[in-house]
């Protein structure tokens, strides 16, 4: 069945079709909610919330670009309204630089620690740094997602650069001492 | 071997490709929380497939109906001849009171001289006969499809059982809807039978129509719409002045007119107030076109087609302050024409599936009257309200 079929399907509460779709996108939106929550099992539970929107939504589909690219914008806008509604994060406004360059030998590091390192992260930094650094989103429209200033979307990014530097070099330090 | 990195290009380069299963039980809890499959969505199919029958049976027995009185009503008349039909004459009662304003129809005998007036509406009648006639036949006949009453043909039907089912996806949507409207009828002043008969002014009466709509929703924006509606509608022609003077004479009024003269010239004398009613009535058959404009809770939509329309009903009578009289013979209305219709159709949502609709539709129609009057297109405006339920 072609993926347009299987959608449509979807959209009639189709359980098969559903099912298809869950086994063709549930590996890159699992790890959408794995890099967005600060535990696997948050992450587990904003994973199947944002999949039961993405069944109750997909009528709403207009088939005009990519499904994954709709259903992974479904997914984190999902996992957004859950942190924005709890977010009490304080603005910080010291400066800080755009750029941070840190020392790494990449043997070292393990995703698996960096993704440790991102659920590290205070829920805003975390998520303004997945937005802004890996799904490239602008701080314009981050800012219009979480509901917050253009300029508490920089400054929140650049925290958490910080703070990921700081504990990369930690890390490191601590390898070595070993 | 360290160097140094931009952060963001580390995260994203270790990033790049990562992709995690969840868990096996996963899917079953997204699975309980999806709304239940409806065991009622397998028999769905049958559930539209019935109602399409239903309504096709419904129009045929409309279209059948309508048949058998005008085949024995055209019948009648040819076989009688219009001389029987048409001809107004006075009661032979002698002893009759002034205000008494009989009309009937009845054999007259060969040497009563009749006026030229009444000769032209004798063959106009019979003019009418004969499209009647016509019309008759086609409805009898295989001519259907040139009347609009071709449902194999009609693409609302077009998932019919009875047709071929080769198209309409499953998912499109039906809807039906119960119709009540006032009808504003107007444009036909100078087709009136009462205006050909004098020169009185003509009120159209307050008329309403009602009925079945049923629609189908062939794309997101398109849908067709068809159903059945009754129309009742009425016009008063005020102050005709022939009844009065027959009743004056108290005689024969074919006797008393001298031969040229018209029937109702208004030369005679001690006329008085008399009106011409009509009552009339069609059976409709929209076939329309509906286009969405806007969507969810309110819903916009414009609507374009055509009407079929059978007459059910026309009585006219004469009225006055002391009498009644019935003038039925004189038809000069067509026993099928048509309409152009356009109009807005408002859909506000009570619940879910169900929806108050209101359709304000103008109606132009074509070939009501007989030849005499093929100048005139009677038009009329009605405002449909109603329930909408789709399913």
């Amino acid at each position: 069945m072609s993926l347009q079929k299987l959608i449509k399907q979807c959209a009639k509460n189709d359980r098969q079709a559903q099912q298809e779709i869950y086994h063709l996108y549930a590996g890159s939106l699992f790890s959408i909610c794995l890099k967005y929550s600060n535990n696997k099992q948050e992450a587990q539970d904003n994973f199947q919330d944002g999949f039961i929107t993405i069944f109750k939504k997909i009528g709403q589909f207009d088939f005009r670009g990519s499904f994954e690219g709709w259903a992974k914008r479904v997914m984190i806008n999902t996992v957004l309204l859950k942190y924005r509604k709890k977010s009490v994060l304080n603005i910080v406004t010291e400066d800080i630089p755009d750029e941070v360059i840190v020392e790494v030998d990449d043997e070292e590091i393990s995703l698996d620690f960096l993704l440790d390192l991102i659920r590290g992260l205070p829920e805003r930094y975390r998520l303004v740094f997945n937005l802004y650094v890996l799904d490239g989103y602008s701080h314009r429209e981050i800012a219009g997602m979480l509901k917050i200033a253009e300029g508490t979307s920089k400054s929140n990014l650049a925290r958490a650069r910080v703070i990921l530097r700081q504990q990369i070099e930690r890390y490191q330090t601590g390898q070595q001492s070993i | 071997m360290r160097e140094t990195k931009n952060i963001d290009r580390l995260f994203q380069e270790k990033l790049k490709d990562f992709e995690k299963y969840p868990g096996q039980g996963a899917w079953s809890a997204i699975e309980k929380e999806l709304s239940p499959v409806s065991p009622k969505r397998r028999f769905r199919p049958w559930y539209r497939i019935a109602s399409i029958a239903a309504v096709f049976l419904l129009l045929m027995g409309v279209g059948y109906r309508y048949e058998i009185p005008n085949t024995d009503f055209f019948e009648k008349m040819l076989a009688n001849g219009p001389t029987e039909s048409v001809v107004v004459e006075t009661s032979p009662q002698e002893d009759s009171k002034p205000s008494n304003t009989l009309v009937e129809t009845a054999n007259i005998p060969e040497e009563i001289p009749v006026s030229s007036d009444i000769s032209t509406s004798i063959a106009a009648v019979q003019e009418v006969s004969d499209d009647l006639s016509e019309n008759n036949r086609l409805l009898k006949g295989q001519d259907r499809s040139d009347m609009g009453l071709d449902f194999a043909e009609n693409p609302l039907f077009s998932t019919s059982p009875f047709t071929a089912p080769k198209t309409a996806p499953l998912s499109n949507r039906f809807s039906v809807a119960t119709i009540f409207a006032p009808i504003y009828l107007s444009g036909v002043d100078n087709a009136s039978l009462g205006t050909q008969l004098g020169n009185g002014t003509v009120a159209t009466n307050l008329s309403y129509a009602y009925g079945l709509k049923v629609s189908y929703q062939l794309s997101k924006r398109i849908s067709f719409q068809s159903g059945i509606n009754l129309i009742n509608m009425g016009y008063t022609a005020n102050q005709v002045p022939f009844a009065a003077t027959m009743a004056s004479e108290g005689e024969p009024l074919t006797k008393s007119l001298p031969k040229n003269e018209s029937l109702v010239s208004g030369k005679t004398n001690n006329q008085s107030v008399t009106n011409l009613n009509r009552v009339f009535g069609y059976v409709e058959i929209p076939v329309e076109v509906k286009y969405h404009l806007t969507e969810g809770r309110l819903g916009i939509n414009l609507v374009g087609g055509f009407s079929t329309l059978l007459l059910n009903r026309d009585d006219i009578f004469l009225q006055n302050d002391f009498d009644k009289q019935d003038l039925n013979g004189l038809e000069t209305l067509r026993s099928v024409n048509f309409t152009g219709n356009i109009g807005l159709d408002v859909d506000y949502s009570i619940r879910k599936n169900l929806y108050l609709n209101i359709s304000p539709m103008f109606k132009l129609q074509t070939n009501a009257f007989s030849r005499n009057a093929d100048n005139v297109l009677p038009y009329y405006i009605g405002v449909y309200t109603g329930v909408n339920y789709q399913f």
